[in-house]
């Protein structure tokens, strides 16, 4: 089994994408499950996706970068225990610093998984005012990605999606970026043809 | 440093009900509370609107979820449609920066009460919970992942039902260390 991390900040776009890549999936005969963390007490995620059909084990009520790591160690055994998935698939809260959540599993590599991937995603329309109130928590998703993702194309403006990409290229050069629109799904083919690669890969 | 020392995740279950009969457009009344709540977060102050989310679920069974994560770009609710629903349940989480859980709380009772002068909807909460900014969530290179540490003030003030208006608040505290679910067949 392989381990895909999703991260990214709040409403970033990482549970829309999670849905559209679980068909991808589907699509390629991959079998799949998923994590969900939320930080709030309430988990609403977990349920959106699951009413795609989606097999989710849902964590709430803190993070799973620090928090409540326990609680993801834990969930990840389950399943592979239970159901020896091709590919975890775990969406990170929204103020998740993707490393954490590595480390939180580290020790568990090679034995409950074996190569990971993480796509942090970046919402190009906020992305001037994360710098300004969040700047670790940006720096820390967008350098701990082994891909990142510009969304909401269609919702930036020319100057918001200039300074995305050069913000991105000054926190991680050598990191591959995408770009993609809910509103025009062959933007998502190539991203979602190599992350089902990585699920085929395991 | 992460994020979750700047933020005190609020969620509320509550119970909308119609004016009249039922819901001609669930939708449009979801993300019009949604963008109330939004601009009324942004007016007390706060620094970012992180999330604003919402699930919501009919009588009948039907479901959508909502969501605002600016003003600009405005709510949206994908989902059934849930049209001549005779009430709604909905669980909303608020994420946003620069304002603490019971200014986030005060801010969502004053737009619930303002929706109900409207005339939009009246509503019962029935359940609300605020954690506090976790102030040991700590650079990733640095942390441990053990509980009870110093400066680990992770709790949850509970609220019991209220009915259109503050009143009979019924504060608790819950410390919580995470809670799992499965949604799913297999």
């Amino acid at each position: 089994m392989n381990l895909l991390l999703f991260a990214g900040f709040l409403g970033s776009g990482k549970t829309t994408l999670i849905r559209t890549f679980a068909q991808r999936l589907t699509d390629e005969g991959l079998t799949a499950c998923f994590i969900v963390n939320e930080v709030g007490e309430v988990g609403i995620d977990g349920r959106v996706l699951g009413d795609g059909g989606l097999d989710v084990y849902e964590i709430t009520a803190g993070c799973i970068c620090c928090e409540i790591a326990s609680s993801l160690v834990t969930t990840a055994e389950q399943i592979v225990e239970r159901y020896h998935p091709d590919l975890l698939v775990i969406e990170a809260s929204g103020i998740a610093a993707p490393e954490g959540v590595l480390k939180a599993l580290a020790h568990r590599r090679g034995e409950l998984y074996q190569d990971q991937l993480v796509v942090s995603l970046v919402d190009p329309t906020r992305l001037e005012m994360l710098l300004a109130v969040a700047l670790p928590l940006t720096e820390a998703q967008v350098r701990g990605a082994d891909e990142l993702v510009i969304t909401k194309l269609d919702e930036a403006t020319p100057d918001e999606l200039t300074a995305a990409r050069e913000t991105l290229e000054d926190l991680a050069p050598q990191t591959r970026v995408s770009e993609i629109t809910s509103d025009k799904p062959e933007s998502l083919h190539p991203l979602l043809g190599r992350l089902a690669a990585f699920g085929a890969a395991s | 440093m992460t994020g979750r020392e700047l933020i005190a995740p609020y969620s509320v279950r509550l119970r909308l009900v119609p004016p009249q009969g039922a819901f001609a457009e669930p939708q449009e009344d979801v993300c019009g509370l949604l963008e109330e709540l939004g601009r009324r977060t942004e007016a007390a102050g706060a620094s970012l609107i992180g999330h604003l989310k919402c699930y919501v679920e009919s009588p009948g069974g039907e479901s959508f979820h909502g969501s605002l994560t600016s003003l600009r770009a405005g709510a949206r609710c994908r989902g059934e449609r849930a049209q001549g629903a005779a009430s709604l349940t909905v669980d909303l989480t608020a994420l946003v920066y620069g304002l603490s859980g019971d200014e986030v709380e005060a801010v969502t009772l004053a737009t619930l009460r303002q929706m109900q002068e409207q005339g939009r909807f009246e509503w019962e909460l029935n359940h609300a919970s605020t954690l506090e900014p976790e102030a040991a969530c700590e650079p990733p290179a640095g942390h441990d992942h053990d509980h009870g540490q110093e400066g680990h003030h992770h709790h949850a003030h509970e609220h019991g039902q209220e009915h259109g208006h503050e009143h009979g608040h019924d504060h608790g505290h819950d410390h919580g260390g995470g809670h799992a679910g499965h949604h799913g067949e297999a």
